[in-house]
């Protein structure tokens, strides 16, 4: 009996520290630590069983509602030769399969999850190497500043950084390591200081490249308003955030961000990408819903849930007409805006002339650039605004700045912050109107399940999306394919006979959809569109070859449809 | 005699119109070393680091349609293929120029969606 339990003992132990190696992560910075204080981050391997691994993989995430990031750097000093790579995310944190313990990173690996999460950016590192990767030597350091808890919905700095899971293997004899961590979590305590150190800005965006903006803060005159210099200038952080230090008690400032871009060539800007999935089908629908029914001026007389989503709708105004400094602008929609919308999604507006301005619309595109809306949140979004909504006065009582930020064309505010009302001046006017639809939209929007794949069919690419989803007065899709390999051929509609087609094709972009603009038809199950391709060289399997962007449709009543690709 | 010899010649004619029969065989597959895969199933990457593409060895359990799916961070599909196969190993492509640059879960599934192998690839320049 004695001998039988020595031996379950055995095994329970070799079952519980069954492990080739650990992944260990520690603060090298020494304590003590104040609010703004830089604190690095190490992690290494440990061996346990004599492991030898050619690749390491793991993933991390840290609470960015409490650190900044500020830099990283692969050390590696036993394998300088080694291939690194760090992947970064926003807006997602990791939830552990439970059957699994959390410490076991190996046995976690593609057996959790990630979902979003705005506090949380993940980052994932991979070494490999033609030789073992040293243990015990740093892998890689990461610096952090640490951020005022204030107003962040964290009471203390526990657990700002956590292993998520870890892939470890020996490439040359095709062995998978077990791994495990006895640092999984860091805590940091006694963090010092606070308020009075530093402002912060808060810029709400519901987007999750939140570090594509970029802000500017402005001393200006108070009496007329004129810029007197430019005092600061960076990029939010992950949250959405900026901590600014040297800002003046009772000085009045202006602060403004946007969505950055690279102009190194005047005259081919290059935009982020992801600014061609803020307009799409679903806002030009809520557009032509509101053109339903006009005044005698021909403007819509549609509704609105938002005062905000009108100044969006309107793009057909003179550029010289638009707002100077962050000030507002009288939004007046017509038949142009909406029709303006339409070809903007099928590809049909005009090139825009680079010396006279004509041809450009303040439609948030990687063709317009982004049209940036940044306000101070209590007159972002209001029909009446009677100060400046970028100024602000710090102050030892007024260290954290609430903003808010929004893109021009982004009617259905996918991309653009919610007000903090509807922003009328007279409730009235966002009341529904009965004779005519409602432009109203539905923040969570629905999903439903849909197939699209690809395939090599005697000779042609052949990407078909099939769906069963009824009732869509308009469906978009926004691909990208490798142009290198593919050719754009044709794309075979089967949507009904009423429904308005478009296929806008750049450089490797396709946009295709359908909107029927009276919304009485629908979009026609089954398969509504097929896209054929032609290789320009020899190639055996498909995968890859066309990615999906935006994928999404429009009910009648103006909900959006997300569509969840199986 | 003669009954045996025209018996004979009948059965030669016989035998001398049957059709060949040719056993024809898939040609063999050249796995390289670094796509072998030892379980009878699963799905193997040449590399981690991709640039444009990457050789992917699919090692299937028997002739049919499966999917190879791309995902990102959370799950989302972002590319997917239809793929005929036939059983065992099957060297493909996967093509990354059109994805984003950033770190993928490539899946191999059987049309009813059972998760026959995955692994993560992360791209480079």
């Amino acid at each position: 009996m004695k001998n039988l339990l020595t031996m379950l003992l055995i095994l329970v132990t070799s079952i519980s520290f069954g492990q080739d190696l650990r992944i260990d992560q520690s603060i090298i910075t020494p304590t003590p630590y104040s609010v703004g204080d830089t604190i690095t981050i190490k992690f290494n391997t440990l061996d346990v069983n004599s492991s030898v691994p050619t690749l390491v993989q793991f993933d991390y995430q840290y609470n960015n509602k409490l650190l900044e990031k500020i830099s990283h750097e692969f050390k590696l000093p036993s394998n300088t030769s080694a291939m690194t790579s760090l992947n970064h995310w926003d807006g997602y944190s990791w939830t552990p399969n439970s059957n699994v313990s959390s410490a076991d990173l190996s046995g976690q690996y593609q057996q959790g999850a990630y979902g979003t999460n705005a506090d949380w950016s993940v980052e994932r590192i991979t070494v490999q190497d033609g030789t073992p990767i040293v243990h015990s030597q740093t892998i890689f350091e990461v610096k952090f500043r640490i951020k005022d808890k204030i107003n962040s919905g964290y009471d203390d700095y526990s657990e700002v950084t956590i292993l998520n899971w870890a892939n470890v293997k020996d490439n040359s004899t095709n062995t998978t390591y077990e791994v495990n961590t006895n640092n999984r979590q860091i805590t940091i305590s006694d963090v010092s200081g606070g308020t009075l150190n530093a402002i912060t800005f808060k810029v709400d965006t519901p987007i999750s490249d939140k570090t594509d903006y970029l802000y500017v803060i402005d001393e200006i005159d108070g009496v007329d308003g004129m810029i007197i210099a430019q005092v600061e200038q960076g990029y939010l952080d992950a949250a959405g955030e900026a901590i600014v230090t040297g800002l003046k008690d009772g000085t009045e400032y202006r602060f403004y961000a946007y969505v950055d871009s690279d102009y190194s060539d005047p005259q081919n800007p290059v935009h982020p990408t992801w600014l061609d999935d803020v307009v799409t089908i679903s806002d030009v629908y809520l557009v032509f819903n509101y053109m339903s029914s006009t005044d005698i001026d021909g403007n819509g007389t549609g509704t609105f849930d938002y005062y905000i989503q009108k100044q969006f709708a309107d793009i057909t105004q003179l550029q010289s007409e638009l707002p100077q400094e962050g000030q507002p602008w009288v939004a007046n929609v017509n038949d142009n805006d909406s029709y303006v919308f339409l070809s903007y999604l099928a590809g049909t507006l005009p090139e825009i002339n680079q010396e006279t301005g004509e041809g450009w619309y303040p439609i948030t595109s990687t063709k317009y650039g982004s049209m940036n809306y940044t306000m101070s949140a209590d007159k972002y979004g209001m029909q009446t605004i009677t100060s400046d909504p970028s100024m602000f006065i710090p102050s030892p009582t007024s260290t954290v700045f609430n903003f808010k930020a929004g893109l021009n064309g982004d009617v259905d505010l996918s991309h653009s912050a919610t007000p903090i009302s509807s922003g009328y001046d007279n409730v009235g006017k966002s009341a529904r109107n009965g004779k005519v639809k409602s432009a109203s939209f539905q923040k969570v929007p629905e999903t439903s399940n849909l197939d699209i794949n690809t395939q090599l069919v005697d000779g042609k690419v052949i990407m078909e999306i099939n769906t069963t989803k009824t009732g869509m007065a308009g469906a978009q899709f926004n691909l990208t394919y490798d142009s290198n390999i593919l050719e754009f051929s044709e794309v075979i509609f089967d949507t009904g006979n009423e429904m308005t087609n478009f296929a806008n094709h750049n450089g490797g972009k396709l946009f295709i959809g359908s909107l029927d603009l009276k919304g009485e038809q629908t979009v026609k199950t089954g398969t509504p569109y097929k896209v054929i391709f032609t290789p320009k060289q020899s190639i055996t399997n498909t995968a890859g070859l066309v990615s999906f962007g935006v994928k999404e449709g429009v009910k009648t009543d103006g909900t959006k449809v997300k569509f969840n690709i199986q | 005699m003669k009954k045996v010899i025209i018996g004979l010649m009948f059965l030669g004619m016989l035998v001398a119109c049957t059709r060949d029969e040719f056993q024809i065989e898939d040609p063999m597959v050249f796995v390289p070393e670094t796509l072998q895969i030892i379980e009878p199933v699963g799905l193997k990457l040449e590399n981690t680091f991709v640039s444009d593409k990457v050789s992917v060895n699919v090692k299937l359990p028997s002739d049919g349609t499966y999917r190879l799916k791309i995902k990102d961070i959370i799950g989302n599909l972002v590319s997917q293929e239809k793929l005929s196969a036939k059983e065992g190993d099957n060297i493909l492509s996967i093509y990354t120029t059109s994805l984003e640059k950033s770190s993928y879960t490539v899946e191999l599934q059987t049309e009813d969606g059972i998760l026959l192998g995955s692994s993560v690839f992360v791209m480079v320049n």
